[in-house]
C-alpha cells in the first residue's frame, strides 16, 4: 500500500461560475460591437 | 453519442457572429477555469469576478480580431485568468485588507470620536441655549461662571482677577449653578444630548 506522506490531503474544490455570470457574459457579448476606423478599433457597447 | 465540436471551430464561428458558440465554449470550460481560479484565490466571490473579467477579455480580443490560433483556446483562457489572479494579489498587496473575525472587530477598538451631524446640531443648540441662560444670571455670578467654565481659570485666579476671596468666588459659582437650574426648571428647558 502506498504511503501517504502529507498529513493533510490537498483537495481542490470543484466550482463553477453561476448562471447569472454566464448570462451577463452572453449579454455583454451580444451588446459589444467593434467599429473599425482607419488605424483604430473602437468598442461600442449597445444596450 | 453526442458530437463535440472542436474549440477552434467554435471560436471561428463566434468570430463570424455565432453568439451561441460562445455559450458552448463558456459552459464547456466553466468548471475547469472556475476551479483553477478558486484554487488560487480561495474565495467564491473573487473567483466569480475573475472568471467574469477573464471572459470579458476573451470576448473583447475575439471581437477585435486580435486572437491568433497559435495554441489551444483553453490554455489561452487559462493564461488570461492566471494574469488576472496575479493582478488581484498585486492589488491586495498594495491595499491590504483587514477583516475582523467573530471574536475581534477592529471597530470596537478604533472609532470615530467626532459627533455625527445630528448630535453636532444638538450640541450646538444646547451651547447656544446655555449662553442665553447665563445672560440671565446676576453680573457677579456670571463673571465667575464664565471665568471658571469658559476660561478654565482656577478659583485662586478668579479671586485674584475679581478682587474677592476664594470662598466668595466659590459661593458665587455655587449660586450661579443653582440659579441656572432654577431658570431651566422654570422655563421647562430640556438640555440633553
Amino acid at each position: 500500500m502506498e504511503n501517504i506522506y502529507s498529513e493533510e490531503q490537498k483537495t481542490v474544490k470543484s466550482v463553477k461560475a453561476t448562471q447569472e455570470t454566464i448570462d451577463f457574459l452572453l449579454s455583454y457579448s451580444r451588446s459589444i460591437h467593434v467599429v473599425d476606423s482607419k488605424k483604430h478599433k473602437f468598442e461600442v457597447v449597445l444596450n | 453519442m453526442e458530437l463535440q465540436i472542436d474549440d477552434s471551430i467554435l471560436v471561428k464561428n463566434y468570430i463570424a457572429g455565432d453568439e451561441k458558440a460562445l455559450e458552448v465554449l463558456i459552459n464547456r470550460h466553466n468548471q475547469r477555469i472556475s476551479s483553477f481560479i478558486y484554487s488560487k484565490v480561495l474565495d467564491r466571490d473573487v473567483a466569480e469576478d475573475i472568471f467574469q473579467d477573464t471572459f470579458i477579455k476573451v470576448i473583447k480580443t475575439l471581437k477585435r480580431g486580435s486572437y491568433s490560433e497559435e495554441g489551444k483556446f483553453l490554455p489561452w483562457v487559462m493564461r488570461i485568468a492566471h494574469n488576472l489572479i496575479i493582478d488581484h494579489f498585486r492589488k491586495n498587496k498594495r491595499m491590504p485588507k483587514f477583516e475582523g473575525s467573530d471574536d475581534f472587530n477592529i471597530f470596537s477598538v478604533i472609532k470615530d470620536e467626532k459627533l455625527n451631524a445630528e448630535k453636532q446640531i444638538i450640541k450646538d443648540q444646547i451651547e447656544s441655549d446655555l449662553t442665553l441662560l447665563i445672560e440671565e444670571l446676576p453680573e457677579d455670578q456670571k463673571e465667575v461662571l464664565l471665568m471658571r467654565i469658559y476660561k478654565d481659570m482656577s478659583f485662586k485666579e478668579i479671586s485674584e482677577n475679581t478682587g474677592v476671596s476664594i470662598n466668595t468666588a466659590l459661593g458665587r459659582m455655587r449660586y450661579a449653578l443653582i440659579n441656572l437650574r432654577k431658570i431651566v426648571a422654570r422655563n421647562n428647558i430640556v438640555l440633553t444630548n
